[in-house]
Formats: structure tokens, sequence, C-alpha cells
């Protein structure tokens, strides 16, 4: 087709023509040739800006270096008193992630079905329209609990609580029986103070590690690994690990224990049973502070020898003799660790109950270089850094899911709440859901049963609202009515701190370090836009004209204020001590004013508990003197509880008040010859699905291969690289929804063969398998049925990774809650394997 | 005259005021299209018969007489969701980065410096439009080809930089890309004009000068 000079004429002056009609402004402007002035601004100055990275949930102090506008490299920030200096691959790909190709840089409605991934691009203004008219019906309906909030990682829950609160709903939904609620309720349960125990690490001398991957994925890695590498260099420390896979962490160790999976309580009973029999304990510190007497504990523990720990978990019961007493002569220079290999089972409260019991045993609770905590998990938020006034009451309507009732230790201390039982209970209408916003999570794809959870976001009966604030469109924003352009944590304010691995809480600033992309905003302004445009006296409680106001009030206690916190990233009060021994402080006048005691246990009641509404213990008398205790009922260390018993009687369940070992009913029943327990992993470049998109990190990690030991495969008749098919079965005994054995679901992948695996287990890392969100998250392939499609970018052919692995692994896993806390028992699901 | 192989559209690249002008007006047009979604003023000028009858020499138009048939509001939806798929969602067969189409692990970066550096290079300021995140669209560098072919004589040499240095690496793979993914006539219209008119400046006569 020619266009000759008189057509070429003619539809240049219809060009002109249209551009004019429209008043559409140039995209460039003329200007006189300043080659000089370009040279100066391509050596324009450099300049580092502190904040705190956010890629995983350990927050570490990161140094931001920027020019022209643009981040050009993340380091780590020596003034963060947590990370020290030191940061991990995550961190440093921030860039990536900020410049993410593929990020949602725009508000989104959908056009078509939803989930069909027809969309147009629409203002802020046109969504806040359309979600404040939604919230605000719902709520002048009276019925604000049918606005549902699903949360996944959350470091601004300031704001967050502040717009749900004033909004009314209890419908917040987390993710922390899918993280750590067994740890944390063991921990509450036991010691009372913190739901979150961070060993002296650095000045420790032994570790015993169950099944905490600290190299590569637990809260807290990088503080706490520095800290445990310094100790083995400065101090020779040993490192210990049970776990059921060769991770980063046991491969660090001195000492690797391959353990079938669930077993780590009884190990912990077992070592327990050692060092009571020959007498290793600290018996005075147990008869000062246990609240169960240390010849009964070591009558219960009778059962749990050695060699039935053998039996069960494969150590050899000598090695476990001998690590009991190398464990109780280190005391109280000694700790433990534990993470998901131990807590994230059925068993998962009684394996970590045994765990911090056997600290207790060696009297190296609170100790230097002992197993510690601190009873703050962020910052003072109560005292040194409070919440600018008016603050929201606390809801009153009701939630029958947060509440999830049956499960009487999820709610008993903190809001853990059972997270992954949600989207069963909307699917079974439990509690009527008229909106829901999706926050930094993606459940459609790392819920257990991600197929139900699909179903459920894609039912407009069920979900008649569905708004997603997240960086990228993930395969729970593909699912939304809305989808809105979150800020990563480059571009965006939070006051923030986790606990405190030097035992000193301290306070820290995520700040901007660049403006944010595209059109992304942050909680920190959406929520107060939506609160003034819902109103009904919501707009009170966002008084402050900027961040910044709110920022500079809440940092007021600092010396030099908000302006140091941006200059210097932290910042941490001299005055304050590691909170070595907490429980042996004395109480001084001021704290005993108007107490009593009770005359039979010793302890110092004060006041009501608002929660209870009982008398408040604030200590107890031991040898004459008030002290501060534990904070637990009997204020003493509770090896034995009777509260979690009474909260278990509440609802008909039977929760044993000692440590005990809890054989999983489902493995019990014995394996078939081609079952397999499956389990899950972590690699310390990934953390859910906010990393995927990061071309950087998918280069070092982006396939996963199911793990299998090389006898099993002899067994299955399979070699390296053979494929499977997978199928992940509900359980068939136990207190767990729908425990009928029925299959939730299969894939197709190869196997990887590796000694480095028990041989009764299928292991997979969670950092595959998406199908949404871009070529390098998702580059396609024929292979796997659950990328429908290349996604149709001419860089897909061209991604390294394109036959790789990616296995959605919770399209295996059912869901399966402790019968106790709520918590996910990710490491229990029962497979079946075939040669595909 | 000039062939175009990509599309097997031609467009007269005489070096005259007049050519030169109107291959800059169409330029400007194309990054218009691709700089955001249509809106109504727009839509009536593309839908406009003497646009239509202006067009009729490339075979293709920019609105289809079905869609207009729906009416202006409906019109500017569809237009609104194709756009939103070829362009913006992440993943979208035409994002309109540089960076993101040819791969790079990040947006704008390299790219983007390039861009301001050759525009900057020929006194040429870029002044995006809010919904263009970074320099490396497509859409600023057609306009700076645009400002450039504007200045005559005088912006040869920000022509052929512009070209060379920015367009040529990847805009023919970004039209093919364009005419197999667009759905609607409007962006295959895009598709097939500006390759078009890329190619009339690489062609003598419009490049003659630049043989030396």
């Amino acid at each position: 087709m020619d266009l000759n000079r008189r057509d070429l004429l003619r539809l240049g002056a219809a060009a002109a023509a249209s551009l004019s009609a429209v008043g559409c402004a140039e995209l460039t402007a003329t200007r006189r040739a300043d080659p000089a002035g370009w040279a100066g601004k391509s050596t324009g100055a450099i300049t580092r800006i502190p904040t705190m990275c956010q890629s995983c949930t350990t927050a570490c102090g990161v140094l931001a270096t920027i020019k022209d506008g643009r981040l050009l490299q993340i380091v780590g920030n020596p003034e963060d008193p947590n990370s020290r200096g030191s940061v991990c691959a995550k961190g440093v790909a921030g860039p990536s992630i900020l410049y993410d190709p593929f990020r949602v840089l725009y508000p989104l409605r959908r056009v078509g079905p939803r989930g069909s991934g027809q969309w147009r691009r629409i203002t802020w203004e046109e969504a806040y329209a359309e979600i404040a008219d939604k919230l605000k019906d719902i709520r002048e309906r009276g019925h604000p609990e049918e606005f549902a909030f699903q949360q996944g990682r959350n470091r601004s829950a300031d704001i967050i609580n502040r717009f749900l609160d004033s909004y009314g709903t209890p419908s917040s939904f987390n993710h922390r029986a899918l993280c750590s609620a067994n740890r944390r309720a063991a921990l509450l349960a036991t010691v009372g103070d913190s739901d979150w125990d961070l060993g002296d690490y650095e000045h420790t001398d032994y570790i015993l590690n169950f099944g905490c991957n600290w190299t590569e994925a637990m809260q807290g890695h990088i503080p706490i690994v520095t800290r445990i590498m310094q100790a083995r260099a400065n101090r020779g420390a040993k490192i210990v690990t049970f776990e059921s896979r060769l991770s980063n962490t046991a491969a660090v160790s001195d000492e690797w224990f391959c353990v079938k999976p669930g077993t780590d309580g009884l190990i912990a009973l077992a070592l327990s049973h050692v060092i009571c029999t020959e007498g290793l304990w600290n018996k005075a510190w147990l008869d000062r502070w246990s609240n169960y007497p240390a010849d009964e504990y070591t009558r219960h523990l009778a059962p749990y020898t050695p060699e039935l720990a053998e039996r069960e978990s494969g150590v050899p019961a000598d090695t476990l003799r001998r690590l009991a007493r190398e464990f109780a002569a280190k005391a109280p220079r000694c700790t433990t660790t534990s993470g998901r290999g131990s807590h994230a089972h059925y068993n998962g409260f009684y394996n970590d109950r045994a765990i911090t019991v056997l600290n207790a045993l060696v009297g190296n609770m609170g100790m230097e270089g002992g197993f510690c905590w601190h009873p703050l998990s962020t910052f003072d938020t109560k005292k040194q850094f409070p919440e600018p006034a008016p603050v929201p009451p606390k809801p009153t309507a009701k939630s029958v899911i947060a509440d999830a009732k049956q499960w009487p230790l999820a709610n008993a201390w903190n809001r853990m709440k059972v997270g992954e039982i949600v989207y069963l209970w909307i699917k079974e209408r439990r509690q009527k859901i008229s909106a829901l916003m999706t926050y930094n999570t993606d459940q459609a794809w790392s819920w257990p049963e991600m197929q139900l959870v699909q179903e459920v976001l894609k039912d407009e009966e069920l979900v008649p609202f569905h708004f997603c604030l997240d960086v990228m469109m993930s395969e729970t924003a593909h699912l939304a009515d809305l989808v809105l352009p979150w800020t990563t944590w480059l571009e965006r304010w939070d006051i923030d701190a986790r606990p405190p691995l030097g035992l000193i809480d301290y306070v820290g600033i995520r700040q901007p370090v660049v403006a944010p992309l595209g059109e992304s905003k942050d909680v920190r302004e959406i929520f107060p836009e939506l609160a003034r445009r819902i109103g009904g006296g919501m707009e009170q409680y966002f008084p402050w004209a900027s961040v910044e106001e709110y920022l500079e009030q809440r940092y007021a206690s600092v010396p030099g204020g908000f302006a140091f916190m941006r200059q210097h990233g932290a910042w941490i009060d001299p005055a304050k001590k590691p909170n070595y021994q907490p429980y042996e402080r004395p109480l001084d006048a001021e704290e005993l004013a108007g107490s009593s005691t009770d005359p039979q246990s010793g302890v110092i009641t004060k006041g009501e508990d608002p929660k209870t509404k009982k008398p408040a213990a604030i200590g107890i008398v031991m040898d004459g003197v008030a002290v501060r205790g534990f904070t637990t009922p009997s204020r003493k260390l509770e090896v034995k509880s009777e509260a979690i018993v009474a909260l278990g009687r509440g609802v008909d369940k039977v929760i044993e008040p000692l440590p005990v070992y809890l054989p999983i009913p489902d493995l019990a029943q014995g394996l078939a010859d081609d079952q397999l327990i499956m389990i899950s992993f972590k690699w310390n470049v990934h953390n859910a699905h906010r990393t995927m998109q990061s071309k950087w990190l998918m280069e070092i990690v982006s396939s996963n291969p199911a793990w299998m030991h090389p006898r099993t495969a002899k067994r299955l008749g399979l070699s390296q690289g053979d494929w499977i098919e997978v199928t992940g079965h509900r359980p068939r005994a136990g207190d767990v929804p729908r425990a009928d054995g029925s299959p939730v679901g299969s894939q197709r992948t190869r196997v990887h063969l590796t000694e480095g695996v028990h041989p009764q287990v299928l292991a997979f890392s969670h950092n595959a398998g998406r199908w949404m969100g871009g070529p390098i998250a998702a580059p396609g392939s024929a292979a796997d049925a659950w990328v429908p499609a290349p996604v149709g970018d001419r860089d897909a052919a061209r991604v390294p990774w394109q036959d790789a692995l990616r296995v959605p692994q919770n399209s295996l896993i059912p869901i399966y809650p402790d019968p106790t806390t709520g918590q996910q028992a990710w490491n229990d699901t029962v497979v079946r394997v075939r040669k595909a | 005259m000039s062939a175009n192989d990509a599309t097997g559209a031609t467009i007269d690249g005489a070096d005259t005021p007049d050519a030169r002008a109107a291959r800059a007006q169409l330029l400007a047009l194309c990054a218009r299209l691709l700089a955001e979604e249509v809106d109504a003023p727009l839509l009536r000028a593309l839908a406009d018969p003497r646009m239509r009858e202006a067009m009729a020499p490339l075979d293709v138009a920019f609105i289809a007489g079905e869609l207009l048939a729906q009416g202006e509001e409906r019109a500017l939806e569809e237009l609104a969701a194709e756009y939103c798929h070829l362009f913006v969602l992440p993943g979208a067969p035409c994002t309109p980065y540089q960076s993101a189409f040819t791969g790079a692990a990040m947006l704008g970066a390299r790219h983007a410096d390039r861009v301001e550096e050759v525009a900057a290079l020929h006194g040429l300021a870029i002044t995006r439009p809010a919904r263009v995140a970074t320099s490396d669209h497509i859409a600023v560098q057609l306009a700076l080809l645009a400002a450039a072919l504007g200045r005559g004589r005088a912006g040869e040499l920000a022509v052929a930089d512009v070209l060379e240095q920015l367009l040529l690496p990847w805009a023919p793979a970004y039209f093919e890309a364009l005419a197999g993914a667009a759905r609607l006539p409007t962006w295959r219209a895009v598709a097939r004009l500006a390759p078009a008119l890329l190619h009339a400046e690489l062609a003598p006569p419009a490049r003659a000068s630049l043989a030396v």
C-alpha cells in the first residue's frame, strides 16, 4: 500500500487536526541544545538514604544509594541495632523489585467476568469513589463485620488497625496460623512474657536447632545468623540441627540429624529425659522458678526414652544421650532455636512446649548466652511512641471467622486467628462477606488448598466486592474487581522495628528513597482518604495533614525526632539494658503501692486485668522479695499449664497440661509403599510471591523439583530427573476439618535425588508455580499445566528458566490446622507418588 | 518512495518541509495513541470521515464502524480495555517500555537514560505525560522523532540519532508484536503506520544528506 505525497499531506493534515482537536499536550518540547547541562546531570550527586527493608519480614536496616532520583544500590545500614549492617540477597535485590517491569502501576477495574483478565485503567478518583461507596453502604447498614481485610505481611499495623477499628470491623484476617502460631502459643503458655524467643546467640556456646532454617528464611534471619556465626567464630559455639532436609542451616551446623517430620518434640522430651534422669539439670533454678516439681516432671518423662525417640525420629539413642550431656554442660550459655520444622505440624504446639521446657531444665532462661526473649516484638508502642490521639475504640461487632473458637489457643493471648480456614468458612457461609480487601498477600497461590481459595474469590455471591492492593498482578489480584497499585518498601513510610536480637528494643524508620513509580500509593495515603469519604466519624481519627506530620508526632521522644530518624534510620535508647532475667527484677515501691499478695501462691496483684476482669498479677514474692516473675498465671515458668487445659475444656477439647509427644494420627496409621510425607521449605532468595518477579533473584533460584532420597527412588523405580505425578491428600484421622483422606490435587514434576532428605519425605520449595505476574514469575511452558500459555511477552522466550519446574505446592496441601492453636500443619501432608 | 518490508506500507519520504511536517504530525498522532487511552475528543477526530478517507490508501481505519455503532461511551470502554490489555497490564504483549519489552531486569534503567541523553544532546526536553512512567516508552521515542523532524533540515542529525540509537534496535519488533496482538483497528493502524514512517526517514531522499 502506497501513501504518495498527496495522500501523505492529506493524512498529515488529518493527524494535525486530531491532535489539535484533543488539545493533546506535546510529549516533547524543544529547547536550546545544552550539552554542558547534560554533562552536569550525568555526574549528579549520589545520596544515601537509610530505610528498612521489607523484602521479607525481618526488616533489616538498609542504605539506599540514589543518583538523579534513581535507586542504584542497597547495602546494609550499620546503624540498625538489629541487622548491624548486614543484608541478604532479597534486600540487595531491592532495585529489581522497585523497578520490576511487570509491576502494577495504575488502578485497574475489571471489565469482564471476574478472573477473565479483562481490565481497564482507571483513576484513583474512580477507585476511591467506588470503594468508599461500597464500604459506606456496608457500615451504614450496621454490619461493619461484612467488610473483611486479608493481610499478608503487614509492617503498617498502626495505620491499618486505625482504619479497621474506626470502621468497626473485626474481620481482619492474617496469616499467623500459616506462619508461627504454635511457636508463639508454646512460649506464651510457658514463659508468658513474649511470643518470640530470641536467644542470646552472640554469647552462646551451644545451639540445638529444631527445624529452624535461620540462615535462609526465619523471621529475623540476618540478625540471627550473623550473631550465631560470630558466636561460632569468637566462642567456638557448636550448632546441632534436627531437620528432615539438608537446608543451608543444616549444612553450616556441626552436626545434622535427618529426622522424621513431626518428631522434634519427642527428641526434646528424650533429651529432657536424659537431663533429668542423669541429674544434669539446674535443680536450684527449677525449684525456684518452675511451677511443677522437677521430680514429678522426671516421672512424666519416663516413657520418653532415647530409645523411643530413636524408633520414631531416627536419631540414635546414644547420640541423644551425648547431645543432652553436651547441652547441659554448656548451660546457661546454651539455647535452642525452633521453626516450622518443629511447629508446622498437627502436634506442633506440644513439640515447641517440649523444646521450651528443655531450656528451663538447664536453667538458661533469660541468661546471658541462653534462651532469651523480649517483651516487645516491635518498638515501644505504648510508652515511648504512643499512637497520636484520637485513637479509635476496638470494634464491638463480632467475626465468626476471626474468632475461630473451636481452636482454643488461637486467640487466647494474641489475636493469631486461624488463617487457613477463612475461605473454607466463607464457602460454608459461616460469615457473610460483602467486601474484601486483600493487602500484600497472594492467598490464591500461597494458602493451602489454593484451589478452594480461588473458587471462593471467583464467586461473586460469596465475595461480592474484592479490591486488592499489591505491587504486582498476583494470582489473587487476578480475582479482584479493583486492583490498586501499591508502593514498594522503597517508596513508602513506616515506623517499624522487629524483635531485638540485642535484647534491647529500638525503633526504625522506613522512608521513601525515591518517588513512587507510576501511580502507586500506600495505605498511609489511601486509608485517610477513604475514611474522609466514608465519613460517619471515621475521619476524626485521621487528623494529620500528611504522613510526615503523623510521624513527627510518633518520633517525638527520639532525641532529634523525625529528622534524626530520617538521617540515621534507627534509634536505640542508650539507657536501656538487655532483657536478661527479667523475672528476677524486684518490684519497686511505686509498683507495689496498692497491691495485695496471695499468701498461698505469693502472687502479687494490683488492679484489674482489662481482658479477664480478674485481679491483674504484677509479680510474685520469692524468698520474701517481691519480684516481677514470669507473666504467666502462676508468675512462674509454667512447665504445667492449667490455663491451656481450661481453655480446651471450654470448647470440649482435651489439651495436655504438660509437654507430651502426640504422634500425628494420620502418620501413625503408617504409609503405603507409594506414600511419602510432603514437606515445604524456603530458599534464602525468596519470600512468598513477593520475590518471584525479581529477575535477579529468579536467576539464582527458579525451579522446585521434588527432593527424594535415592533409596526411596529405587523402591519406586525412579531415576534422577524422572517425571512423577504427586497427589496430595487430606488427613484420614485427627481433629481436622474434612479428615476423610480425599485427594486435594495432583502435580506433575521431576525428582531430584539427594541423600539430603529423609527417606520418607518428598520436599518441595515454595518459590515456584505462579501463573500470573509476567514472564519472570511465570514464564510459561507446555509442560506445566498451571501456566495456561506463554504470556505473550517476547522476552518470555529468552527467560533462562523457561523450562524450570514450577509446582504450586499449595495445590497439594490440605487445610490442616493444629487442633489447639489452628497453626497450619504444612509438613504433614501425605502424598502418593507414581512415575509419570 | 520507500518500501517497508514489515508492513508492506510505503510512505513518501520526500525531504520537503510540508512532507516532513506531515510525517511529524503522523508520528505525533501515533505517539499520542500509544501514550494514553483514547478519550472522547480523540475518538471523534479519529472517526471523522476526513481521517477515514485519508487512511484509505493504507487499507486500515483507526476506528471501525461497528465500534462506533455501539455508542461513544461503550466505544471508549472497549478502547480502554484494549489499551489496558495491550500496554498496561503486567506482562502485556506490547508493554510500551523498551526496557520491559526487551527483557531488562528493571524498568527504565539504561534504556531511559539513553533516551534522555539523546534528547539532551539535541536540545529536546522530554515532557512525559503523567501516565508514562519512564522515558524509554515508545510514545516518548516517537515524539522525539516527530520533534526532530519538525525542525526541518536542522533536525537531521537528531532524526538520525533518535532512529539509530533509540528506535531501530527495538521498534520494528515492537510494531510487529503490536500488529499481531491488537484486536481493534486503532492500534493495528498504528502498527502499520508507525513502521512505515520510520522507514520513510531511513530511505533516500529523506536521509540523503546523511550519507556523507
